[in-house]
C-alpha cells in the first residue's frame, strides 16, 4: 500500500536524474547542456504560467540550480526565481526565501524577484521589516515610474508603514505619485485609497474622507 | 469575625440606603411639584484575572484594556432607574437587577452591553461544538439554550455581578441634584458605520463585514445621540453617548479590548474632567459595522479603534456643546423635569415552530425631550429610523443589547420583515423571532412613549 507515493514520485525524480545536475552522487560531475537548461526553463515557465505550483516543486525540488555553470547564471537565476515563487505561492516561506535570495544573488537587478521576495516576507513570514527593505530595494531599481511594478511596491511599502502607524513615512511614499501625470486610473484609485487609510490612521478624518470620495468619483467615471 | 462585622456593616448600610430611597420616594410621591431630580454615577473595574479571559470561542485573551461597568442612577419622585453600560458582548443578569432592587431600592435597571467582541465571556456562553453548540445560530431562543442565571457559576461573572450591584449602590449613595439635557446631531466619520448587508436584486445578500473603500450603503443613521447630566452649577457629571455600530475591530486580535466605545469614554472623560462619567450606550447596531476590520493589520488595528473612539467622542462633544438647558431651568420657581418609565412584556411567536418568546421592553421618557427604549437584542438600524420618524419625542433612542429583567435575557438579532425576506446574516441567520417582531417592538415603544407623554406629571428640579 505504500508503493503508491513512490510511483507518483518516480517520473519527476527520473526527470531530475536524466536532465539535470542534481545533488546525487555521480550526477554532479555530468556537464549540463544548454539545451537541457532551456528545456528545464521552458517546463518551469509553463508550470508557473498555469499556476501548477505543486507540480513545479515536485519536479524540480531536488535540483541544485546554484550549481549550474557560471555562464548559465541568468538561467539559474530564473529557475531559482520560478521555484521560489512556487514555494511562496504554496505558503512555504522559508524555502521560498532561500530560492529568491539565491536568485537575486545571481541576478540582483531581477526586479520581479525582489517583489516576490518582499511579498513572501509580508504574506508568509510575517516579517514586515524585511518586506519593506525588499520593496525599497525594488524601488531603487525601478525608480518611481508609472508602471505597475513601482506603484505596487509603493502601495505595499505604504501599507506596511501604515500598519506600523509610521504614517508620515507612509504619506511620503505615496506623495511621490501626487503630482505624477499619466498614472493609470486603476492605480490612481488605489493610491487615493491608500492615502485615505493613512489619513484615517492619523486621525485626519476630512482628508481621509476626501481621498476615499475622490477614489469613488474616479471609479464611477471609468 | 472581621468579615462578619464588615458584612453586617455593609448590610446595614445597604438597608439604610434602600430605606432612605424608599422614604425619599414616598415623601416625594406625596408632593410631586417640589421634588427634584437626582443623579449619581459610579464606575467599577470588572477585568478578569490575567490568563482567565476568553472570547466566545473559548480562546485565551491577553490583557490590553481594563473592562468597566459604568453606572448612572436617576431618581425622582416616582422613579428610580440605573443605567449600566458594561464592556462585554452581552450582559443580562437577573441577579443584578433583583439585587439592585432589594439592596438599593432601584426599581428599574438597564443592563446595556457595549457589545465589544473582545471582552471576556462567562464559561456558560462559550461556543465550542460539539460540546457546546453555537447558541446564537440555533434558531432557538437563547433563553432555552443558555442557563442565564447559571452563568454565575463562573467565578469572574459572579464577582462582576456583585461589583455592579455595589457600583449601583455607590451611585445611589452619592446622588446630587441634577439636570438632564439631551440631543442628537450629525456624525460623519472616517471610521464608521456602514450597513453590512449588500442586498442585490435576484441574488443572495452579501455580508460586507468591512467596507475599506467607504462605499455608500444604506440604511445607516449618521447621527449621534447625547445625554448630558449636569449638577445645578452646570458642571457636567455624566455624558452618555448613544451610537449604533458593532465594536468588532479588535475581535480575533487575541487581546481584551473595549474596542471603540472604550476609546470614546476615555476621550470624553479626558475632555470633561474626572468628575464626569462617560458612557457608551449601544444603539440599533444589528446590521452596522465599522469600515475597517479584516483589512487592518499590526498596531494600526488598535490605532484605528482609538481614532474611531476619539472621532465619536468629538462628535458627541460637538452635539453636547450645542445643547441648551431650557430657559428658566435652575430657577427655583420655574424648572421642572419628569422621569417616567414603563415596562412592557410582549409575547412574540418564534419564526418556526409553535413556541413563543417573552420579550421585555423598557421605555423611559425624560422631560419631554428624551425617550429611551431598551431592547434585549440587536435591532437593525431601520427600527431606529422608523422609531425616530414616528416618535413625538425629539430624541428617541433605541438601546440595543439592553436587558431590564423581564422576559428573555437576549433575543439575538431583530431584523426587519423585509430583511427576513431578503435573507442573510442577522436576518435569517442568528435570528429566531417572527419576522414582524421588530415592528411590533417599535409599535409598542411608540404606544408607551405616547402614553407617558399623555399622562406626564411634572416634578421640580432643585434650584441652582
Amino acid at each position: 500500500m505504500r508503493i503508491f507515493p513512490f510511483v507518483v514520485a518516480l517520473p519527476p525524480l527520473l526527470h531530475a536524474l536524466l536532465f539535470f545536475n542534481v545533488t546525487i552522487s555521480g550526477a554532479a560531475d555530468e556537464p549540463v547542456r544548454a539545451a537541457d537548461l532551456e528545456s528545464t526553463l521552458v517546463r518551469m515557465r509553463e508550470l508557473g504560467r498555469e499556476r501548477k505550483w505543486q507540480e513545479l516543486i515536485a519536479e524540480f525540488k531536488i535540483v541544485d540550480f546554484a550549481a549550474w555553470p557560471t555562464e548559465s547564471a541568468p538561467q539559474a537565476a530564473e529557475a531559482l526565481h520560478l521555484r521560489g515563487q512556487a514555494y511562496s505561492q504554496l505558503k512555504q516561506g522559508r524555502p521560498a526565501e532561500v530560492d529568491l535570495k539565491a536568485a537575486l544573488k545571481l541576478a540582483p537587478r531581477r526586479d520581479i524577484a525582489w517583489l516576490n521576495l518582499a511579498e513572501n516576507y509580508m504574506n508568509n513570514l510575517g516579517d514586515d521589516a524585511q518586506a519593506l527593505d525588499a520593496y525599497r530595494r525594488l524601488l531603487a531599481l525601478t525608480g518611481r515610474k508609472n508602471g505597475w511594478l513601482p506603484i505596487t511596491a509603493t502601495l505595499a511599502a505604504a501599507r506596511i508603514l501604515t500598519d506600523q502607524v509610521r504614517t508620515d513615512e507612509a504619506l511620503q511614499e505615496l506623495q511621490h505619485y501626487d503630482e505624477s501625470d499619466g498614472v493609470a486610473p486603476i492605480w490612481r484609485i488605489r493610491l487615493l485609497r491608500a492615502s485615505g487609510h493613512v489619513y484615517a490612521a492619523q486621525g485626519k478624518e476630512q482628508e481621509s474622507l476626501a481621498k476615499f470620495r475622490e477614489a469613488l468619483d474616479l471609479e464611477s467615471r471609468q | 469575625m472581621k468579615s462578619f462585622v464588615l458584612r453586617a456593616s455593609l448590610m446595614a448600610a445597604s438597608l439604610i440606603a434602600a430605606w432612605g430611597l424608599v422614604c425619599l420616594e414616598r415623601t416625594a410621591l406625596g408632593d410631586d411639584k417640589s421634588s427634584p431630580l437626582y443623579a449619581g454615577t459610579a464606575k467599577v473595574d470588572i477585568t478578569p484575572e490575567a490568563d482567565t479571559a476568553v472570547d466566545m470561542l473559548g480562546r485565551r485573551l491577553s490583557p490590553r484594556d481594563r473592562l468597566f461597568a459604568r453606572v448612572l442612577v436617576l431618581k425622582n419622585d416616582d422613579v428610580s432607574l440605573a443605567i449600566v453600560s458594561v464592556d462585554l458582548i452581552v450582559f443580562a443578569s437577573p441577579k443584578v437587577i433583583s439585587d439592585a432592587k432589594a439592596k438599593w431600592g432601584i426599581r428599574h435597571v438597564i443592563l446595556s452591553a457595549t457589545h465589544t467582541h473582545a471582552g471576556t465571556v462567562p464559561r456558560g456562553l462559550i461556543i465550542n461544538p460539539p460540546m457546546s453548540s453555537d447558541w446564537t445560530r440555533s434558531n432557538r431562543a437563547p433563553a432555552d439554550s443558555i442557563d442565564w442565571p447559571g452563568l454565575s457559576a463562573d467565578p469572574w461573572y459572579a464577582a462582576t455581578e456583585a461589583k455592579i450591584v455595589a457600583a449601583i449602590g455607590a451611585a445611589t449613595q452619592n446622588l446630587f441634584a441634577a439636570r438632564i439635557v439631551a440631543g442628537k446631531g450629525p456624525f460623519e466619520s472616517a471610521y464608521m458605520a456602514h450597513n453590512r448587508r449588500l442586498v442585490r436584486p435576484g441574488a443572495p445578500v452579501v455580508a460586507l463585514w468591512e467596507n475599506p473603500d467607504r462605499r455608500p450603503t444604506k440604511p445607516v443613521d449618521p447621527t449621534v445621540g447625547v445625554i448630558r447630566v449636569e449638577d445645578l452649577t452646570g458642571k457636567p457629571r455624566a455624558l452618555a453617548v448613544q451610537y449604533a455600530c458593532h465594536p468588532v475591530t479588535t475581535m480575533g486580535s487575541g487581546v481584551v479590548s473595549r474596542d471603540f466605545p472604550g476609546a470614546m469614554v476615555d476621550y470624553v472623560e479626558q475632555e470633561l474632567g474626572p468628575d464626569c462619567l462617560a458612557m457608551y450606550l449601544q444603539g440599533a447596531q444589528g446590521d452596522l459595522d465599522p469600515y475597517d476590520l479584516h483589512n487592518l493589520r499590526g498596531e494600526n488595528r488598535f490605532n484605528i479603534v482609538r481614532r474611531a473612539g476619539i472621532s465619536l467622542g468629538q462628535g458627541a462633544l460637538r452635539v453636547a456643546a450645542d445643547l441648551k438647558v431650557r430657559p428658566g431651568a435652575g430657577a427655583p420657581d420655574a424648572s421642572k423635569a419628569t422621569l417616567q418609565v414603563k415596562e412592557s412584556l410582549l409575547t412574540i411567536p418564534n419564526r418556526t415552530g409553535n413556541r413563543t418568546t417573552e420579550v421585555g421592553l423598557l421605555t423611559i421618557v425624560i422631560d419631554r425631550t428624551l425617550a429611551l427604549v431598551a431592547l434585549p437584542g440587536e435591532p437593525f438600524i431601520q427600527h431606529q429610523l422608523d422609531l425616530s420618524a414616528k416618535s413625538p419625542v425629539a430624541n428617541t433612542f433605541i438601546l440595543g443589547l439592553a436587558y431590564c429583567g423581564q422576559g428573555s435575557p437576549f433575543v439575538v438579532y431583530i431584523p426587519t420583515a423585509q430583511a427576513v425576506k431578503e435573507g442573510g446574516y442577522g436576518a435569517t441567520e442568528c435570528s429566531f423571532l417572527a419576522a414582524d417582531a421588530g415592528a411590533k417592538l417599535v409599535d409598542e415603544a411608540l404606544a408607551q412613549i405616547r402614553d407617558l407623554q399623555a399622562r406626564r406629571k411634572t416634578t421640580r428640579v432643585a434650584p441652582r
